[in-house]
This record gives structure tokens, sequence and C-alpha cells, in this order.
């Protein structure tokens, strides 16, 4: 984290490079997802079902038993 | 009544969960664009501090910065624009990359601006013959080389478009069709200056004005002035790459310019607005550059601050304008409907 009293040319050196650094594992992996069409369309259904789900279709999933507390 | 305890297993912990995700392809252009706002003193170490070391939400603030609150508030109670940095371009109606390393700046307009110059124009005919209407030609012939209007100009090609429709089509169906008469609507000054030499007609336009720039009307001929200055700078934009975007058609206008409320041009702009969302239209604004390049990135600052300043410039005008009537409550000016409608 920077400190304010970083000057412009310190803030524009580190800019310049964080953006000659290799990116990082998991903006690779973003960056495939978000390059590929099956993966694209598959989060879309995810995020329309989960819609429909928090919408009007709504079904109530059953509690699993082993999640309530003991009566005694 | 005893309240239960709560039970630890039942909801899952929402602590030590991450509420935000943030994700960058092509990362090298965020941080080069962050270098590059910098460069041009927009954001510093305190802005990177309160993005949370963030590099998009520290541009984000960088250039919310650099337009400044005030300028923010009063375009956004005026007009509706989005400004967007991408290395995405529309085209052929998709996202489409752009060339390695470059980046686009645009404005987008989602809702024109309204302007009701009638009874300014009105009120400087009283003044001086001729005045009203140098300061509305004066007006339209500054913005049209920085913005698209809607005005009289768009009205009477609607009605023209209108009449050939209506004389191509049957003769049972003439009846069906009203037409909008917007010369008739226009006022009388404007009416006599519609075609007149273009350049003899400037001329006066400026002798006039010139000569009232200390009179009354100094406040409007002042900002007037400023808007001329502003869209003389000679900055070209990258149109060249919106024409081979296939866009379906040009910018929405950023604003309408009436003379009276529901006159016969706010009634060709409804009947063009209802169908100027359903396709593709040219951004506001649009500049290419290189991050890296500090040339193309002065160039592109330039031009969003020029749209910027013009767009203040001319917003304060129309409050200025304005306002006798919004302190009588006059409900044209409610500008809380979000859609595509100006007045």
């Amino acid at each position: 984290m920077p400190t304010p009293a970083m000057s412009k040319e310190e803030l524009e050196e580190l800019f310049l490079k964080k953006a000659a650094e290799p990116p990082p594992e998991a903006n690779l992996i973003l960056a495939r997802h978000l390059q590929c069409k099956e993966s694209c369309a598959l989060s879309r259904a995810v995020a329309e079902a989960t819609q429909r789900y928090a919408g009007i279709e709504r079904t109530l999933l059953p509690t699993p038993p082993e999640l309530l507390p003991p009566l005694a | 009544m005893t309240l239960a305890p709560a039970f630890g297993q039942a909801l899952p912990r929402l602590e030590g969960v991450r509420t935000d995700y943030t994700h960058e392809a092509n990362r090298e252009l965020l941080f080069q664009l962050c270098a590059a706002l910098v460069s041009e003193e927009l954001g510093n170490a305190e802005t990177l501090k309160q993005a949370g070391g963030s590099a998009i939400r520290f541009a984000q603030s960088a250039i919310a910065d650099g337009i400044g609150t005030e300028r923010s508030e009063l375009l956004t109670r005026n007009v509706e624009y989005q400004l967007l940095v991408s290395d995405v371009l529309e085209r052929y109606g998709e996202g489409a990359q752009l060339d390695s390393g470059r980046l686009a700046v645009l404005i987008k307009c989602g809702g024109s601006g309204y302007l009701k110059i009638g009874p300014a124009i009105e009120a400087m005919e009283a003044e001086a013959d001729g005045l009203g209407a140098a300061f509305y030609w004066t007006l339209t012939q500054a913005l049209y080389k920085v913005m698209r209007l809607y005005n009289h100009d768009d009205a009477m090609m609607y009605e023209e478009q209108l009449r050939e429709y209506a004389a191509q089509d049957d003769e049972e169906n003439q009846g069906k069709y009203e037409f909008p008469e917007v010369e008739k609507a226009l006022p009388e000054c404007i009416r006599k200056t519609l075609k007149r030499d273009y350049r003899a007609g400037r001329a006066q336009d400026r002798t006039l004005l010139r000569l009232h720039r200390k009179g009354r009307f100094k406040d409007w001929i002042g900002r007037l002035r400023r808007i001329q200055q502003l869209a003389r700078l000679p900055l070209k934009q990258s149109r060249e790459y919106l024409e081979e975007s296939y866009y379906d058609q040009p910018p929405l206008p950023c604003l309408l310019v009436c003379f009276k409320e529901q006159d016969a041009i706010v009634a060709c702009f409804d009947e063009e607005s209802q169908s100027m969302l359903e396709c593709s239209s040219e951004p506001a604004l649009c500049a290419i550059f290189s991050p890296a390049n500090p040339a193309e990135v002065r160039n592109a600052v330039r031009i969003v601050a020029r749209f910027i300043q013009i767009n203040a410039e001319l917003f304060s005008l129309v409050e200025s304008i304005h306002e006798p009537e919004v302190h009588l409550g006059d409900p044209s000016f409610d500008r809380s409907e979000p859609s595509f409608r100006a007045a």
C-alpha cells in the first residue's frame, strides 16, 4: 500500500512496474474463462437459474436433518 | 419470552468470505492507464489509498475527481452521460477487441438535455432586434461542432419525411397523417433568418453579440463565448473507428432545443425518440489512444476535458435560462424520469 507522501513520479513508476509484471494465475484462469464461449454460456445459465430461484419460481429446498438443533 | 440462542451450524458464517473479486484481462493496459492518469495529474497516492489499492477503483476515482463533484452534479441534473474506458469497441453490433495496446475512451448519451430557449430569445429580441436570433444561431453553430443536437432542423427533416411518406401512401390513408407544421411554430426572428446568407448572417450575429456583451444579457453571452472558444479548439476525435463499426445511427442527441413547452419540435422529438434506443448509436465522444504514448494520452484527456467543459458551460447556461420558470414550479423541468425523453 503506498503512503500519501509518495511523489507523482514514484506512483507512476509503481504502476508501470505493475504493468510489466506477469499476470497472476487467477487472472489467467479468469481471462481463459472469459474467452471460452462454453464457459461463458454455462455461467450465464447458472446466473439465470439463480435469478429464477430467487424470483417467482422459487422452490424451497428441504433442510437437511443433521442441521436441526438437538431438541434435548 | 425467551429467545433461542443462535445455532452456529444452521447458517453459514460470512466472516472471512470475500465480498468482491477483481479480475483484469489485459491488466497491463489498466496499469498503463493508471500511470498515464497520474502523469496527467489525475489521481495521486491519496487516491490510490482511498481506492484500497485497486487499480480499477483508482482509475474511476481519478477520472471522477478530474471531472469534479460540482460539474458531475450539474451534468447529472441535466443529461444522462456514461463515460467508459475500454479495450473493446462495438463492431457489427458485438464487442471487438481494439488493436493491441490501445484503449478507447467513450462518452455515451442515454438521455438528452432539454433547453426551452423561446423565452430567452423573446427577452433578447425585446432588448434589440435580432439579438435573440443571433444568440440562437451562434449557440447552435458552436454546439454542432462537438455534439449532436435535436432542434428545429431535425424537426423540419422529420416533417419533410412524413410528408414524403404521406404522398406515397394511398388516398384513403391521407387523413391519418398529422403534420407538425414546424416552420409555423418557430419564433418570428428565427423564421425570418432561416434562409439568410450564412456568412453575412454570422458576421451580423457576431457584431450584435459584441455590442451587447456588457449589457443585460452579459452572463448568457459570456457563457456562449466560452462555448464558442472551446468548440473552436482543434481536437480530432477517432471518428474513423466509428465509421468502420457499422453503428445503426449517429449519436443520440445530447440536447433538445425547443422554443415553447410541447411545441412542434418537442412533438417531433417525442415521435422520433421512441425508436432511438432500439438500435445501436455511435457514442457522443470517442478517442482511441495508447496509454503508453504520452502524446496520445494528452490528446484523449484534452478531448474529454473539452467535452465536459462545454457541457458544464452549456448546462449552466440552460439552468440560468430556465431559472425564472423553475422558480414558478413549471413541471416540464422535472427530469426525474429516466427514460430517453427530454421534456
